[in-house]
């Protein structure tokens, strides 16, 4: 069987399960697929899946003022489902968009880019900035960036790549570009210094980092290149959006796209989503206003947490407040939040990966999932909460 | 005999970064090899990072990963621990040695 792995935003389609081995899945794939599983809990005790579900509809339906939170593992209809469900229900929506990529994702959706595929195909020089695909999207550059041979880069890394890695210490593949002769490791202190850096060097002058001349000449052989942008760009630009954009403007003229990089699986199906309906990404649907994820955690009385583990992933002065809510956990996977919250019910769907459905990969290409039709999917608890039956 | 690095604090730059290998349920850091030289702790010591009233204590692992900054914390549990929200991925803490990692 060959499936969508949802582990992370490359949505990497040619995962292979066979004889019960899971065949070209990297270290996350596979942690997903063979992880252990979250059991069906309601007040701790064991139960079906449909028990379960039928509490999670009593405590949320009896919630004055609910938080929906996560979604950015979950495929576009479970997302559209959530949105209906705070838009009936008056609650709060949120993902990881806000402490994350989310504004990376918003500025790559105002600009025009190539796809992964594009770059596959005919990409010469990639950046990233603020990102390290060795652990956020490992098959990154094998699929799309450094190593592939495709279209009219038939000679790979060795002549027909070029990779610049920009980051506050030496990652892996940090070491991979130093090392390399088509590559290039530009360790930053400050972004917004870099960012001057390629604005004097296209005027021909010297900046703090004179290794970007040798960026911008390898940028002059190809038609297309692009920097990747992770959320240590993001933080390190320290609300300097704009200084940043008016430079990929400047890089325009070279040929530079801008794509985010290490986002969640389907966060820029949740960005999307959620520019559209609402115009920013943590919204109250309540009080008919965009608030902060803080303000999300803490005015909320009831949890419904959807393909995410706030304990690990987001900041504990915030994700803790949780702890004194009523939670709902709807989790494929076991999670810290899980072990640590006492949560009201437990709910173990499907892995997203035999959903179906689809998922907006970073690029912004449509991506559709495997399976469908699951009884036990995300979509089938999100629509169960909205039509208040199981 | 007495350790007197025992007693020695001082102010380090921690970055947060996805590191699915070093993540799980006991407190891993990477450290630069200068950061364990000068508080005097060798691969699989232990150390204390602490950030206004919260302490995490962290099994050290002295790697190449870590030049640049002085601590590099695997996102997850313990790195959420530590951050604000604020800034997340950067910041300062307090390191000093200490002589059991946290586990969840």
């Amino acid at each position: 069987m060959r499936i969508v792995c949802t582990a992370c935003s490359c949505l990497c389609d040619d995962i292979v399960i066979e004889g019960g081995k899971v065949y070209h899945a990297c270290r996350k794939g596979y942690n997903l697929l063979r992880g252990e599983r979250e059991v069906n809990t309601v007040d701790g005790e064991k139960c079906d899946f449909e028990k379960a579900v039928k509490s999670a509809i009593d405590v949320f339906g009896n919630a004055k003022r609910p938080l929906i939170f996560g979604l950015d593992n979950v495929n576009c209809e479970t997302q559209k489902l959530a949105l209906k469900l705070a838009k009936n229900s008056g609650a709060i929506v949120a993902d990881h968009s806000t402490l994350s990529c989310g504004e990376l994702i918003k500025l790559a959706i105002s600009r025009k880019h190539a796809t992964l595929e594009e770059f596959r195909d005919r990409g010469y020089v990639s950046i990233y900035w603020g990102s390290n695909p060795h652990n956020g999207i490992p098959r990154h550059l094998s699929r799309f960036t450094y190593y592939p041979r495709s279209g009219k880069r038939q000679r790979g890394y060795e002549e027909d790549r070029f990779l610049v890695v920009v980051d506050v210490r030496k990652s892996e593949t940090a070491k991979i570009a130093e090392k390399s002769k088509s590559g290039l490791f530009i360790r930053v202190e400050k972004d917004s210094d870099l960012i001057d850096s390629f604005l004097k060097a296209l005027e021909g002058k010297a900046g703090k980092y004179v290794e970007v001349a040798r960026a911008l000449k390898e940028m002059e052989k190809s038609d297309l290149n692009a920097i990747f942008g992770g959320s240590g760009l993001y933080f390190g630009l320290n609300g300097g959006l704009e200084s940043f954009e008016g430079m990929l403007d400047r890089l325009a003229d070279l040929n530079v796209h801008f794509i985010p990089a290490n986002t969640k699986a389907n966060m820029r199906g949740f960005v999307e989503l959620m520019l559209k309906e609402t115009g920013s990404l943590c919204y109250d649907f309540g009080e008919g206003e965009a608030c902060s994820l803080k303000e999300a955690f803490s005015l909320c009385d009831v949890a419904l947490i959807v393909g995410a583990d706030p304990f690990r992933t987001v900041p504990w002065t915030i994700s803790s407040m949780i702890r004194e809510r009523e939670v709902i956990l709807v989790n494929s996977l076991k999670s810290v939040t899980g072990r640590l919250c006492g949560s009201r019910v437990k709910i173990s769907p499907e892995i997203s990966c035999f959903s179906g459905g689809t998922m907006v990969r970073s690029d912004g290409v449509e991506v559709r999932l495997s399976g469908g039709g699951k009884e036990r999917s995300d979509e089938a608890v999100m629509l169960s909460l909205l039509n208040q039956e199981v | 005999m007495f350790e007197f690095t025992k007693l020695m604090k001082f102010d380090v730059k921690v970055v947060v970064v996805k590191d699915i290998l070093h993540e799980g349920d006991t407190a891993r850091a990477l450290i630069s090899r200068e950061l364990a030289e000068k508080l005097g702790v060798k691969d699989g010591g232990l150390i204390r990072l602490t950030r206004g009233d919260v302490s995490v204590c962290f099994e050290a692992i002295v790697s190449e990963f870590a030049e640049g900054v002085d601590v590099v914390i695997p996102s997850g549990y313990f790195a959420s621990r530590l951050a604000d929200e604020e800034n997340p991925k950067l910041f300062k803490a307090e390191v000093e040695k200490c002589d059991k990692a946290d586990s969840i």
